[in-house]
């Protein structure tokens, strides 16, 4: 995984692919020191450590191992296309914490 | 004539008296809570706050269930311990503790894992709450909750955030619904220290594994000498394979080469009460008694910025534990002299078929080592307890494949 990947390359040119199809989100963040609500352009056939990878830069956030995204009411796995979670465009993606400690 | 708190017959004068306040409420019912019992899973940072909140609400009975013993460094957020107790379970403390606090109710320490705890308790408790600190003990107890039905208000922190859930069964997500392949926090294995560090924090592992190779042993981390040793490694490391990033600082350093999670009392204290309040609604609702209303959604608390966010939580209906194929589980009330292979033609009964051919096979799950079933044997000589759960794979129904789970109750026990 390439942690250094940039935002522009969300956006993939390969037409290639027959079910990505591009989509206009906002993604929150949950976490850290401001409250955060950021449009995005995303390529559907991106998987979610991709993603996340992207959200690190755009938020600052350190580690990519130290949040989840949420959509829809589901925890995404990192080994998972977000193809599989039937983004709209408008939809929200949610930058979480991993809060296992008791 | 409407239940009362002042006039219940329930409580003692003096819970009245001491109770007071709360029996004010709009809405509330001591009794319900009197005869409730809840299944605390976790003696922590979260469970101590949740059962010292529970108690004082006079909550008839808490099942303390914790495996660990108390640690000095437990003393800046888990208030049911002090200096003297370090050493000793935090199950049989916080049992101890709790009674000084509301000696009205019961305490029942079980200084267990939630694998060994008997079945029965779980039967019994009408809801269960987690301040567990692992994502597999929450697999374990979510299991639980799923089979038998139980609510599960569940609570988690990370630094400065936080987060609350309450499974209901039947309504929202259990915690298998996310299909997460690989659930546990990344372990750095040390193959991946071989060579190049591809990582920043590569740099700082090999600075320890250095220390190590000249030492025979790890750093002390408060030995600020040895500590330098592991740094400048690093450090060296760092400017000439990451040269923009910034080096390793003492601090960080030692927090990471001695692991554990950053926790402090404020956190805690916003998440248990949190837990704490949805458990005494479920409670009252689970009693007849509409308060208000549970919070279905996954609720996430930022101390930073003092916000809190939720979203709804949907159940996944392809979901292995919850979902409409995963395992039903088939409840069977006989006697413990029941000999165990003749459970198959009681599971026949219910429309259960199996090739006569294929040896059908129950495994025993409730315990932390899996165990084959000898059906020669009856439950008793087993020691299978009452409410136990049995998995039984490779039956069909309906000319479907299913596997199943028997949960064997005893009659002497149910009623
Ligand atoms: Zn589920």
């Amino acid at each position: 995984m390439n942690e250094d990947r940039e935002f522009e390359e969300l956006d993939f040119d390969d037409e290639g692919t027959v079910e990505a199809k591009k989509v206009s989100v906002f993604v929150e963040s949950t976490i850290g020191p401001n409250q955060r609500k950021e449009k995005l352009v995303v390529s559907t056939d991106a998987s979610i450590a991709e993603i996340k990878a992207t959200l690190s830069n755009l938020f600052g956030l350190p580690d990519t191992r130290n949040f989840h995204l949420a959509i829809s009411g589901r925890i995404c796995d990192d080994d998972d296309l977000l193809v599989n979670y039937d983004l709209e465009d408008g939809d929200v993606i949610l930058v979480i914490p991993i809060s296992t400690a008791g | 004539m409407k239940k009362s708190n002042f006039f219940s017959n329930r409580l003692t004068p003096d819970e009245i008296y001491r109770l007071d306040r709360q029996l004010r409420l709009p809405g509330w019912n001591q009794e319900a809570l009197k005869n409730s019992s809840v299944l605390i899973a976790g003696i922590g940072g979260l469970g101590t706050e949740i059962a010292k909140n529970l108690a004082m609400a006079g909550v008839g009975r808490l099942y303390l269930v914790d495996m660990d013993t108390i640690e000095y460094t437990n003393l800046n957020r888990q208030l049911l311990f002090s200096d003297g107790n370090t050493g000793e379970p935090k199950a049989v403390v916080a049992a101890r503790t709790l009674f000084r606090i509301n000696p009205h109710s019961q305490y029942v320490p079980l200084f267990s894992r939630l694998e060994d705890v008997d079945p029965a308790i779980y039967e019994t408790a009408d809801i269960y709450i987690s301040g567990l600190d692992s994502v597999s003990a929450r697999r374990e107890l979510a299991r639980r909750a799923v089979h038998n039905q139980k609510p599960l208000v569940d609570g988690g922190t990370t630094t400065y955030y936080g987060h609350v859930y309450s499974y209901i069964p039947n309504q929202n997500a259990c915690l298998e619904c996310d299909p997460l392949k690989e659930r546990e926090r990344e372990t750095l294995a040390a193959c991946t220290l071989v060579g190049v560090p591809r990582k920043r924090i590569h740099c700082l592992l090999k600075g320890q594994l250095f220390f190590e190779a000249n030492h025979g042993r790890p750093p002390n981390i408060h030995e600020l000498s040895e500590m330098e040793i592991v740094l400048d490694y690093a450090n060296n490391l760092i400017q000439e394979h990451f040269p923009t990033d910034e080096p390793f600082g003492l601090d960080e350093a030692v927090s990471i080469i001695d692991h554990h999670e950053p926790s402090i009392i404020t956190i805690n204290a916003v998440i248990a009460s949190l837990q704490s309040q949805e458990a005494l609604k479920i409670l009252h609702h689970l009693h007849g008694t509409k308060l208000g209303e549970p919070n279905a959604e996954y609720t996430i608390y930022n101390g930073l910025i003092g916000k809190f966010f939720y979203f709804e939580r949907p159940p996944n209906k392809n979901c292995l534990l919850c979902g409409e194929f995963a395992p039903p589980v088939e409840r069977l009330v006989v006697p413990s002299s029941t000999v165990c292979g003749t459970l198959l033609p009681l599971l026949k009964q219910k429309g259960y078929f199996y090739s006569p051919d294929d040896e059908v096979m129950f495994y025993r799950i409730d315990k932390t080592e899996m165990e084959l079933v000898d059906l020669e044997s009856t439950l008793s000589e087993l020691n299978i307890r009452h409410g136990e759960t049995l998995y039984c794979p490779g039956l069909t129904k309906s000319g479907r494949d299913v596997d199943i789970y028997v949960k064997i109750l005893y009659p002497e026990v149910t009623q």
